[in-house]
């Protein structure tokens, strides 16, 4: 019963996090739903406890990016079209503010990876220049510059498609 | 920028499990966390298991320690008597010991195969009453937990995946030591029999109904080499043979059972029937029977692979722990989907 009902909270908790930062690192959300899974399982069979629920949401999301990392190194033995790689159509059409979610996800989605990781852990889990660091393994200057890159190239890749938010 | 942000959360937002798919996640994962972790652990804490092992475990063959290795392993698979000598055999007693915070920790007894494996480690304290105040249950287990750093369980370097349960008990009221057990599982590109796994435990806490104690009873890093010296007794049961599943065809590509494990590599290919229940892949009905009668059934153990589209293939593996020692030669069968293998054909 105690398991079942911690399965429950850990899937309520986190099912989605780990399924969205899955797929910022892998875009298939096959492969997320896979990744979900396997930490899921991992986070449920551990024994020990966390300090608070912040260390239990750090630990969810050091444990998928490292699980993504491992998944992309094998796959960067297949030959496959990367994202950024892939056509995209030309001709962009005005864009109806119904679609811009979509539009904007697959703009940070042809960013590379380490820029996306960044935007994530930034916009997504509100993680400070220093907490992006920390989960990246790289210098607080080095984070900040892959903030900055990634939204420069975010603002032209969503120009491309037919997007330019005055502020950007 | 706001703008472009906010939709950059709607659109990830849009990325989700629904509330049937979240159910069936959560069913999923207790199904595949309850086969491999609670029987080990419920019948070792139940027992009141013996190992009387300690730092000296490198001597331990000529000490005649791995008897009492087999003594503890008796009780936490419960084998029967006529088991033990195989099973001293089996088992591998030695490895590293570290000390610190006035603790020394040292590894006194694997077992396992390529897969799976169980580590018992003993904890002995300089000051003999440091565990004095540590909470006992009923069950037999002790509370303790480990620190959040660390490694938490034994890994080999090319480990591509793993997990572990772990509990804390007492071996023996009358000695000042604990010990703690890791039943563990990894899968490597090699196996993991003869290879050293390396663990860091860091930080001992009491561990109640409010969880972690808000201080440590010991602060140390205890970094141990965990050699998987162990003998694998796994036979190789079947490769190539070839059955049906959910509509899909499924080729065993290699079906492995040792004393304590099963574990089957497989290739599904084809339409499924249920594409879109999420972790059906992993249900492949696998149950180990032995010949005096009761069966092993790990269909709903755990694993890992890969989403089997419509016409495409999957490679999937699955295993599971067992909850007790067996003799490979005392299975009557083992069934894979709609196959019944029989080791001694």
């Amino acid at each position: 019963m105690r398991t079942k009902q911690r399965a429950v909270r850990l899937v309520g908790d986190y099912a989605d996090l780990i399924l969205r930062l899955s797929y910022t690192y892998l875009g298939s959300a096959a492969d997320a739903e896979d990744v979900c899974q396997e930490v899921l399982l991992k986070l449920l069979g551990r024994a020990e406890g966390f300090e608070s629920p912040e260390h239990e949401r750090a630990w969810v999301v050091r444990v998928t990016a490292n699980r993504c990392k491992d998944l992309l190194r094998r796959r960067a033995a297949r030959p496959t079209v990367a994202l950024d790689e892939a056509p995209e159509p030309s001709s962009p059409e005005p864009v109806d503010a119904r679609e811009l979610p979509a539009l904007v996800l697959r703009a940070v989605m042809r960013l590379p990876l380490e820029y996306r990781e960044a935007i994530f852990l930034r916009y997504y889990e509100n993680y400070s220049v220093r907490d992006i660091a920390r989960a990246c393994g790289c210098s607080e200057d080095a984070a900040a510059a892959r903030l900055s890159r990634g939204r420069a190239k975010l603002k032209v890749l969503l120009k491309e498609a037919g997007y330019d938010e005055e502020d950007l | 920028m706001k703008k472009t942000f906010d939709a950059y959360r709607e659109g990830l937002d849009a990325l989700s499990f629904s509330p049937a798919e979240k159910n069936e996640l959560a069913k999923g994962l207790v199904a595949a966390a309850s086969p491999r972790r609670h029987p080990w652990a419920a019948r070792a804490a139940a027992a009141g298991v013996v190992l009387a092992l300690g730092a000296g475990a490198v001597t331990a063959y000529a000490t005649g320690a791995l008897g009492a290795a087999a003594e503890f392993l008796q009780d936490v698979f419960g084998m029967r008597d006529e088991q033990v000598e195989d099973v001293s055999r089996m088992a591998g007693v030695a490895g590293s010991s570290a000390t610190d915070g006035g603790v020394t920790v040292s590894v006194s007894a694997v077992i396992g195969d390529d897969t799976f494996y169980a580590v018992v480690y003993t904890l002995d304290p300089e000051d003999p009453t440091l565990f004095d105040g540590v909470e006992r249950f009923e069950d037999g287990k002790v509370g303790l937990a480990l620190g959040p750093e660390g490694s938490f369980f034994p890994l080999v370097s090319d480990s591509d995946s793993g997990g572990a349960s772990a509990y804390f008990y007492d071996a023996d009221p009358e000695d000042p030591a604990l010990q703690l057990v890791q039943l563990c599982w990894a899968q490597t590109e090699g196996g993991l029999s003869g290879q050293t796994a390396h663990v860091t435990l860091h930080d001992l806490y009491g561990w109640g109904d409010e969880g972690r104690s808000a201080e440590p009873i010991a602060t140390g890093t205890w970094e141990l080499d965990v050699p998987l010296e162990y003998e694998d007794t796994s036979v190789e049961l079947a490769s190539g043979l070839e059955t049906t599943y959910n509509g899909c065809d499924v080729t065993i590509d290699r079906l492995t059972l040792s004393a304590i494990g099963v574990h089957v590599e497989y290739t599904l290919s084809g339409e499924p029937l249920e594409a879109g229940r999420q972790g059906w892949e992993l249900n492949l009905p696998v149950v180990v029977t032995l010949e005096d009668g009761p069966s092993i059934d790990a269909t709903w153990s755990g694993g890992s692979g890969e989403t089997l589209e419509a016409g495409g293939t999957a490679q999937m593996t699955k295993g599971m722990g067992f909850d007790r020692i067996i003799d490979v030669e005392d299975v009557a069968s083992v069934r894979v989907g709609d196959l019944w293998i029989e080791p001694s054909a």
